[in-house]
């Protein structure tokens, strides 16, 4: 299962590249909590998969909604002069973590369940 | 759902790798375009510094003709003190340049041959010591011009910033491209007498000689009549031109 997001990694990289994208330099800092958002996103789906509790849309919704969020918060502390991005970054990096830390438990569950089959 | 799983996660790691990938592009041209601004930046802080002195510079040249032009129209009247006036600027020229004789205080080195030392050195060490001696000449003239000498003459031949010292052979050594004779040098040197023998004997030149097989013996000439004759040689300017108004 790890080869679907790989592959759709490598494609996306490679769109990117081909069509060589950049957006301005003002609004690098909003994508890179974007981005963190969507990684969020991204592990949260693998662990509801694995979990068994995976729903499409709320993977996809929480996708878009989620990085929209996280660069709009960005967005209003840049307008506020708050460094508020800085909540996104704790909160989605908490998760992240957490996430990740879930989806390796589960795939040593997995793997010593299969063994002792 | 298995399928609709895997479709979404496609989908969305897509997305995350072309935000990715933008994200690189953009971060990477911005720290490019931070390396050039900062490049920039110290080399006009340079140009600045560097035109700021020109400026200075600039200022003062243009008060010392100023003053000048003052004096000659002051003296316009009387042409015989004006032509005066501008023979006393030439040789003053001549003299900074090293175009006319001088006259003063100051040291007469002389480097004689060591008594002994055809017998201590070997004839291959002798041929070394007659290839170094052009260097320590050099250094010689370096420490006295660093020490407050005002003008240099080696065996009568004018130190300039045309001048050159060379040893081509053990047996050629030559002061501003004419061989001189290696067994009694003369090195004469104007200048504050005390500040230029601390300068040789604190660099122990004596002992560099010694090395190589000469002894320095250094004369005091209190009366002001020690002579350093002109640079007489030719100079022909055939690539340096005189700076022009687009120069520094």
């Amino acid at each position: 299962m790890i080869w679907i997001p790989m592959i759709g990694l490598a494609l996306g990289v490679f769109i990117g590249l081909a069509f060589d994208l950049r957006i301005s330099l003002q609004y690098s800092s909003y994508l890179s909590i974007a981005i963190l958002a969507a990684l969020d996103t991204v592990f949260g789906g693998i662990r509801a998969s694995l979990e068994k509790s995976f729903d499409s849309s709320v993977f996809i919704s929480g996708f878009f909604f989620n990085t929209l969020l996280a660069a709009l918060l960005a967005f209003i502390g840049v307008q506020l002069g708050v460094d508020l991005y800085l909540a996104a970054v704790f909160a989605f990096g908490v998760r992240l973590f957490n996430n990740i830390a879930t989806i390796r438990r589960l795939m040593v569950n997995r793997s010593r369940t299969q063994a002792g089959k | 759902m298995e399928k609709k799983f895997k479709w979404s996660l496609f989908l969305v790691s897509v997305l995350l790798g072309c935000m990715l990938t933008v994200q690189f592009s953009t971060v990477r041209n911005q720290s490019k375009l931070q390396a050039t601004k900062s490049t920039d930046a110290v080399q006009l802080s340079a140009d600045l510094i560097q035109a700021k002195e020109r400026r200075l510079f600039l200022y003062s040249e243009i008060a010392n003709l100023n003053n000048q032009i003052e004096n000659y129209k002051n003296k316009k009247g009387d042409t015989e003190e004006l032509l005066k006036e501008m023979a006393d600027e030439l040789e003053k020229v001549k003299m900074q340049a090293g175009a006319s004789d001088v006259q003063g205080n100051g040291l007469i080195i002389k480097i004689t041959e060591e008594p002994g030392a055809a017998e201590i050195f070997s004839p291959e060490e002798q041929e070394i010591n007659g290839l170094l001696l052009g260097h320590a000449l050099y250094s010689t003239v370096n420490y006295l011009s660093g020490n407050g000498a005002q003008a240099i003459s080696i065996n009568g031949h004018r130190i300039t910033s045309l001048s050159s010292i060379r040893s081509v052979s053990a047996t050629n050594l030559q002061v501003n491209m004419r061989m001189i004779y290696t067994d009694k040098i003369e090195i004469r040197a104007i200048g504050n007498i005390e500040q230029m023998k601390v300068g040789i004997l604190g660099n122990e030149l004596p002992v560099d000689y010694a090395g190589i097989g000469k002894h320095l013996e250094m004369v005091e000439v209190k009366d002001g009549s020690l002579l350093v004759p002109k640079y007489d040689e030719t100079v022909s300017y055939e690539y340096a031109k005189p700076e022009g108004d687009n120069g520094l």
